[in-house]
C-alpha cells in the first residue's frame, strides 16, 4: 500500500513538474539565443522535456496499481466487496 | 498531373475505404472478436482525433506565423495524460459506472440529473463545435484547391468551393449516420467508427512524417541545415516567443479542451472499453503528439526560406512536395489532411447528435407524450435513431452554413482556439463534478451560462468583427457606447491579447459564479446522492449504491419500457441476467431498488441520465407523481435504508448487551435469593433459641412461685439455648470466613491417620454414652496429605458426631474406614441408620439443611456442619461426598490428595 | 376429652415454655411435635384453638393450616400461627390461608396469652350466638 501511495505521489509530482517546467519563469531560462548543432536551445528544451515526460509516464504507468478497478467479469469480486454486498442484502431485508 | 476530379475521386475512394473498414470492424466486434479492436493501441490512436486538420495544416502555419506557440496546443494535453491517474481515470470510471453518454450527460447526471444543464451544455457544444466543423470543411476544400490548382490554373477546375464542401459534408453525414446510428447501443460505443478513426490516425501520422522526412532529409539536407539556412535568411520564428500570458492561456485551453471537447469526451470516456487502456494512452498519446509535431518547425522554416513570399504557410505541407514535383507525396499528404478533417467531423458529429437527441429531443418527446409507446412498440428506440440521424445531418449542415458564410473571414487557427475557449467553459463544472461535493446545479448552470456569455461576447462575437460594420463599432466603442463593455477590453482591461483577455474573464467569472452560486443555493436530495456517487467513485462499490423507489410497477411494465428503448433482445438479456443473479425465472422477477437502478443505468446508456430518470419515474409512479416527488422519495428511501441498516446494527449490539445484562441480572438475583434464603434461615435458627430464652426468662421474672426444681430446669434450658445460640453464631462466622477465604489458611503436610485416631479417641466416649459401637474395619498405612490438622479433625468430628446423633437403629453401629489409593487418602464414615433419602441427599450439604431429625430432642445439629465440612475439605483440595453404599445407612466419604514429598517441600 | 388449646411445636424448649405459660393462665393444653400429627390430635382432642408453628418437621404449619381450612369440621377452628422467620411474606401467606392470629418468635409471653385469650373469647362468643 505504501508503494501505491508513493507511486501516486510520484505521478502527481511528475505532472506538476511538467506543468511548471512549461511556463515562465522556468521556460524563460531556456529562451535564450543559443543553439546546439544549429538547433535553438528552446526547441531542444521543450522537446527534451516532452520526451522525458513521455518516458517517465511510460515507466510509471506500468507500475501504478489500480486496486479498486472493477472487475470486468461479473461475480468475481474482492472479499471486501462481498462483505459490502452482504450488508446491503441485510439492508434490503429490513425494508 | 493531379486534376481536381482525380483528387476528389481519391477522397471519395478513401471514404469508401473507411466504410469498408468500419463495416468489417463492426461485424468483428458484434461476433465478440474484440481482441484487436479492444486494444489500448486502438484506443490511443482514436484519441488522436484531437489532431485535426488544424494540426495537420495549421500547426505549420502557426509555427510560421507565431513560432513555438503551436506547441502549447500539444503540451496542455500532454500534462493531462501524464497525470491520467488523477482526472482521466476518475472520468472514465464515472463514465462506465454511470453509463455516461456525453459531456452534457456527465454534468447533467452529476448535478441531480438536471435536464436544464444538459440542454445548456448541448447548446454550447453545438455553438462551439459547428465553426470547428466548418474549419475542417474549409481545410479540405482549400487543400483540394491547392493540390489541384498548382498544375493548371489558380482557379478551380470546374468545381466550386461551396458544392465541394456540401458534397463532403453529405458524405460525412452518410458515413456518420451509417456507423454512428446503426443501433442504440447499450454504452454508446461504436466499434466500427473507432476502428476507422484509429486507421485515420495512422494515415495522418504517417503522411505527416513522410512529408517531414522528405523535407528535412531529401530536400532540406538535415535539421541543422534547415535552422542554419533559415537564420541566414533572417527567418527567426522562435526567439520572438516570450512565453507570456498567451502561451499560458493556450496551455490551459488545450488542457481543458482535451477533457471538455465533446469529441474528446466521446472517444476518451464514452468509447473507452477498459480503464486500463489509459495506462497505455497516458504515455502513448503524448508520444503521438510528439511525433506529429517534431517536423512542424523544420517544415515551416524550410517553407518560409524556399517558397516564394506570400505563400500560405497553412498549406506548406502540400506545397513543399508539389514544389519539388513530388505529387504522389503531395497526394499522400492530402489524404493525411483529409483524414484529420474527417475523423474530427465524424466523432464531433456523433458526440453532438447523442447530446442533441438525449438532452433536447428526448425530454421534449417525453414531456409531450404521456404514454411512452407509440403503436409499434419500439417508439423510443425509433425516435432516438431518427432524432440522431437528423441531428447528424443538421450539425453538418450547420457546419456547412458557417463555412459558407464565414469561410473566408478568418485564419484557420483562430477558430480552433475560439472553439477551445468555448468548451473550456465546461471545465469548472466538470472539475466540481469530480471533486467538489457541495457544488449545486444552480451554481453549475449559472457558472456555465456566465462563462458562455462572457466567451461569446469577448471572443466569439469579435471573430465576426471584420464581416460587419455594426460589430466592428461595438468592438471599438462598446454597446450603446458603454466603453467598459467593449468585448476586447472588458471592464477597461485594455492592451491584452484578445484570447488571454477572454479566457481570463470567462474562466474567472465562470469559477466565481460556480463557487458563490453553490454556496448560496441548496442541493436537492438527488443532487446530493449523485454528488457522492461521483466524488467518491473510488471508495464506493458503486454497484448497489443507488437506491430507487419501489412502487407498484411490475416487472412487466419495466420490460415494456426497456424493450422500447433498448430493443427486445437487449431488454430480454438484461432481464434474464438479473433474474439469473437473483436466482429466479424472468417471469418471477421482483422489482427491487437494485434492479431499478440497474435499469436506469442501462437506459441512461442510451438516452442519458436525465431522460432515463424521467422514463423510469413515469413508469414507476404511473405518471402521476412529479419528478420532484420521485426524487424525494428516492432520497428518503435511501435514507431510510441507511437508517434502518444503522438501526439494525445498533439493535444487534443492544440485544447482545441486553442478553449479557439479563444473564448478569439473573445471576445477581440468584445470589440475592440465596442471600435472602440464607438470612431467612439464619433468622429462624437464631430466633428459635432466642424464643426459649426470652420466654423462660419472662416466666422466671413474672412467676415468683416456682419450685426450685422448675426454676433450675428453666434456667438450665436458658443456659443450653444460649450455648446453642453462641455455637450457631460461631458456625455462621466460621462458614462465612471459609467461603470468603478470609481466614489465613495454611496447608501443611500432615499424617491423616494421626488426625483420625485423635478424633476417634474424642468421639468414643460420646458413642459409648449412646451405646453405639464405633469400630474400624480398614486402617490406612500412614500417609502424608496436605492440610490443616485442626480443621480436618473438625470435619471428622462433624461426620462422626452426626452419625452418632442421627443413628436411630436398634443396634447402632458406626464404621470408620480409612485407606489409600494411588494418589488419594480416603476416610469413610458409615452408619447403619435409616440412611438419607435421595431427596435429602441433594440438599444435606446446603446451609441449614437438616436431614432426618431425631425425636429425642437432643438436637445440637444446626444444619451448618456439613456445609462447613465440605468447605474445609475443598480448601484442602479434597472432596466430601455422600456415596451409595451397600449398607442401609449413610456413607460419607472424604477423599484427600496424597501429598508428594517434593511438592510438600515447596509448599513449606 | 375436650381441651382448650393444642400446641404444634417441635422445639422442646419453646414447647415447654408455651405449655407452662398457657397452663398457668388456666387453660387445658396438649401438644404435638410434628405436622403430620396435628390433624389427628385435633380430631381426637377437639381443642378450641390451635397454636401452630410454621417450621414443623414432616409437614409445615402452612400445609396443616391449608388442610384444616379445607375440612368442614375444622374450617372455623381459630389458629394462632407462630413463626421464627418473622417476615412479612410469611404473615401475608398466613392471612391468606386463613390464620386467625400471627405471632413472631421470640415473643413476649403476655402477647401469646393475650392472643390465645382473644381467640378463646371469640370461640365463646360465636358459640353463644
Amino acid at each position: 500500500m505504501a508503494d501505491r501511495r508513493k507511486l501516486e505521489n510520484i505521478a502527481f509530482t511528475l505532472s506538476l513538474f511538467g506543468a511548471i517546467a512549461m511556463v515562465p519563469p522556468i521556460i524563460s531560462l531556456f529562451n535564450v539565443e543559443k543553439t546546439i548543432f544549429g538547433v535553438p536551445l528552446i526547441i531542444i528544451y521543450l522537446f527534451g522535456l516532452w520526451l522525458f515526460l513521455i518516458i517517465a509516464t511510460f515507466l510509471l504507468s506500468k507500475r501504478m496499481i489500480n486496486e479498486d478497478r472493477p472487475n470486468l467479469e461479473e461475480g468475481e469480486k474482492s472479499g471486501a466487496g462481498n462483505i459490502e454486498e452482504i450488508n446491503i442484502e441485510n439492508m434490503e431485508g429490513k425494508e | 498531373m493531379l486534376s481536381a476530379n482525380f483528387v476528389i475521386f481519391i477522397a471519395v475512394a478513401y471514404v469508401f475505404l473507411l466504410f469498408i473498414l468500419a463495416y468489417f470492424s463492426d461485424r468483428v466486434s458484434k461476433r465478440g472478436g474484440k481482441s484487436f479492436l479492444n486494444s489500448p493501441l486502438v484506443y490511443t490512436l482514436s484519441i488522436s482525433v484531437y489532431a485535426t486538420s488544424w494540426t495537420f495544416y495549421g500547426a505549420v502555419g502557426s509555427a510560421a506565423r507565431s513560432g513555438l506557440e503551436f506547441l502549447a496546443i500539444y503540451l496542455g494535453p500532454t500534462i493531462i495524460f501524464v497525470g491520467w491517474w488523477f482526472i482521466l481515470r476518475k472520468l472514465v470510471r464515472i463514465g462506465r459506472e454511470q453509463r455516461i453518454t456525453s459531456i452534457a450527460d456527465l454534468l447533467s447526471s452529476r448535478f441531480g440529473k438536471s435536464n436544464r444543464l444538459g440542454v445548456l451544455v448541448t447548446l454550447i457544444a453545438v455553438i462551439g463545435t459547428t465553426p470547428y466543423i466548418a474549419l475542417q470543411l474549409k481545410a479540405i476544400t482549400t487543400s483540394i484547391q491547392v493540390i489541384s490548382a498548382s498544375e493548371n490554373s489558380p482557379s478551380l477546375s470546374g468545381v466550386d468551393d461551396g458544392s465541394l464542401a456540401l458534397g463532403i459534408a453529405a458524405l460525412m453525414a452518410l458515413f456518420t449516420i451509417f456507423f454512428g446510428t446503426r443501433n442504440i447501443n447499450a454504452n454508446e460505443q461504436h466499434h466500427g467508427v473507432v476502428a476507422a478513426i484509429a486507421f485515420e490516425a495512422i494515415v495522418k501520422l504517417v503522411a505527416f512524417l513522410a512529408v517531414g522526412i522528405f523535407v528535412v532529409f531529401y530536400i532540406g539536407s538535415g535539421v541543422g541545415n534547415i535552422f542554419t539556412s533559415a537564420s541566414e535568411a533572417n527567418i527567426d520564428i522562435y526567439s520572438a516567443n516570450n512565453f507570456g500570458p498567451r502561451w499560458i492561456a493556450i496551455l490551459f485551453l488545450s488542457a481543458a479542451a482535451i477533457l471538455c471537447l465533446p469529441r474528446q469526451f466521446q472517444i476518451t470516456v464514452v468509447e473507452n472499453s477498459n480503464e486500463d487502456h489509459l495506462r497505455t494512452a497516458g504515455w502513448a498519446f503524448p508520444a503521438y503528439l510528439f511525433l506529429m509535431s517534431i517536423f512542424t518547425i523544420p517544415i515551416a522554416l524550410y517553407g518560409l526560406s524556399t517558397l516564394p513570399a506570400g505563400s500560405n504557410p497553412d498549406m506548406f505541407v502540400l506545397t513543399l512536395p508539389l514544389s519539388e514535383g513530388n505529387s504522389l507525396l503531395a497526394l499522400f499528404a492530402f489524404i493525411g489532411g483529409f483524414s484529420s478533417a474527417t475523423s474530427m467531423i465524424i466523432i464531433a458529429t456523433i458526440a453532438l447528435s447523442i447530446m442533441i437527441s438525449n438532452h433536447i429531443v428526448m425530454p421534449i418527446a417525453l414531456r409531450s407524450s404521456d404514454n411512452l409507446g407509440t403503436e409499434d412498440g419500439r417508439g423510443i428506440s425509433k425516435l432516438l435513431l431518427t432524432s440522431r440521424r437528423i441531428s447528424i445531418a443538421m450539425v453538418l449542415f450547420l457546419g456547412f452554413l458557417y463555412f459558407w458564410f464565414a469561410g473566408n473571414s478568418d485564419a484557420l487557427a483562430a477558430i480552433g482556439l475560439i472553439s477551445f475557449a468555448g468548451v473550456a467553459q465546461f471545465l469548472p463544472s466538470m472539475l466540481a463534478a469530480l471533486y467538489w461535493r457541495e457544488a449545486t446545479v444552480k451554481g453549475a448552470i449559472a457558472a456555465t451560462l456566465v462563462g458562455f456569455l462572457v466567451w461569446g461576447w469577448t471572443l466569439f462575437l469579435p471573430s465576426f468583427g471584420t464581416s460587419s460594420q455594426f460589430l466592428a463599432n461595438i468592438i471599438d466603442n462598446g454597446p450603446w457606447g458603454l466603453s467598459f463593455l467593449r468585448p476586447q477590453a472588458l471592464f477597461g482591461l485594455e492592451n491584452m491579447d484578445p484570447l488571454v483577455h477572454s479566457v481570463f474573464w470567462s474562466i474567472l467569472l465562470n469559477s466565481f459564479t460556480l463557487i458563490i452560486g453553490s454556496l448560496i443555493s441548496k442541493q436537492s436530495s438527488l443532487e446530493r446522492i449523485q454528488a457522492n456517487l461521483f466524488v467518491d467513485i473510488f471508495s464506493l462499490k458503486s454497484k448497489n449504491q443507488e437506491k430507487f423507489l419501489r412502487r407498484s410497477a411490475t416487472a412487466n411494465d419495466l420490460m415494456f419500457v426497456t424493450q422500447r428503448v433498448l430493443g427486445g433482445k437487449r431488454a430480454l438479456a438484461i432481464f434474464d441476467n438479473f433474474a439469473k443473479q437473483s436466482g429466479v425465472r424472468r417471469e418471477e422477477l421482483i422489482v427491487t431498488p437494485d434492479f431499478i437502478s440497474l435499469l436506469e443505468k442501462e437506459l441512461a446508456g442510451s438516452i442519458g441520465a436525465a431522460s432515463a430518470h424521467v422514463v423510469l419515474s413515469k413508469v414507476l409512479s404511473g405518471g402521476e407523481v412529479s419528478l420532484e416527488e420521485v426524487m424525494q422519495i428516492a432520497d428518503e428511501t435511501q435514507q431510510v435504508i441507511e437508517y434502518s441498516h444503522r438501526l439494525e446494527q445498533t439493535t444487534k449490539k443492544l440485544r447482545s448487551t441486553a442478553k449479557e445484562l439479563k444473564q448478569a441480572n439473573f445471576r445477581l438475583r440468584e445470589l440475592d435469593s440465596q442471600k435472602d434464603d440464607f438470612l431467612s434461615k439464619v433468622s429462624h435458627e437464631v430466633r428459635t433459641p432466642m424464643t426459649s430464652i426470652r420466654s423462660f426468662s419472662e416466666i422466671l421474672l413474672t412467676h415468683k412461685d416456682l419450685s426450685e426444681e422448675q426454676r433450675m430446669k428453666f434456667v438450665n434450658t436458658i443456659n443450653e439455648e444460649s450455648k446453642r445460640l453462641t455455637s450457631l453464631l460461631d458456625e455462621i462466622l466460621d462458614l462465612n470466613a471459609l467461603e470468603r477465604g478470609e481466614r489465613v489458611w495454611q496447608n501443611r503436610p500432615l499424617n491423616g491417620e494421626d488426625v483420625l485416631k485423635r478424633v476417634i479417641n474424642i468421639c468414643n466416649p460420646l458413642a459409648l454414652q449412646k451405646n453405639i459401637s464405633l469400630f474400624r474395619k480398614k486402617i490406612a498405612r500412614e500417609d502424608l496429605i496436605n492440610g490443616d490438622a485442626d480443621r480436618l479433625a473438625q470435619v471428622f468430628i462433624n461426620l462422626i458426631s452426626n452419625a452418632i446423633k442421627y443413628n436411630d437403629a436398634k443396634d447402632p453401629i458406626i464404621e470408620v474406614n480409612s485407606y489409600s489409593t494411588k494418589d488419594k487418602y480416603i476416610v469413610e464414615v458409615i452408619d447403619n441408620g435409616a440412611g438419607i433419602s435421595a431427596q435429602d441427599a441433594d440438599i444435606i450439604f446446603e446451609k441449614f439443611a437438616r436431614g432426618r431429625r431425631n425425636n429425642n430432642g437432643d438436637d445440637g445439629g444446626l444444619g451448618l456442619g456439613l456445609a462447613i465440612s465440605r468447605e474445609i475439605v475443598g480448601k484442602m483440595n479434597g472432596k466430601l461426598e455422600l456415596v451409595n453404599n451397600s449398607s442401609k445407612g449413610a456413607c460419607f466419604r472424604v477423599s484427600l490428595p496424597l501429598g508428594k514429598k517434593k511438592s510438600l517441600m515447596v509448599a513449606q | 376429652m375436650n381441651i382448650d388449646i393444642l400446641i404444634a411445636e417441635d422445639e422442646p424448649g419453646i414447647l415447654e415454655s408455651l405449655e407452662f405459660i398457657l397452663q398457668r393462665a388456666g387453660w387445658t393444653v396438649s401438644s404435638v411435635t410434628d405436622g403430620e400429627l396435628v390433624i389427628e390430635a385435633i380430631n381426637k382432642l377437639k381443642p378450641k384453638i390451635l397454636v401452630l408453628d410454621v417450621m414443623l418437621p414432616k409437614k409445615s404449619g402452612f400445609e396443616v393450616l391449608k388442610q384444616l381450612r379445607l375440612n368442614e369440621d375444622t374450617k372455623n377452628l381459630p389458629v394462632l400461627i407462630l413463626t421464627a422467620k418473622g417476615q412479612r411474606q410469611d404473615k401475608r401467606q398466613a392471612e391468606m390461608l386463613g390464620a386467625s392470629a400471627f405471632i413472631t418468635k421470640p415473643y413476649a409471653n403476655d402477647d401469646v396469652i393475650d392472643g390465645v385469650r382473644q381467640l378463646l373469647n371469640l370461640v365463646k362468643f360465636t358459640n353463644s350466638q
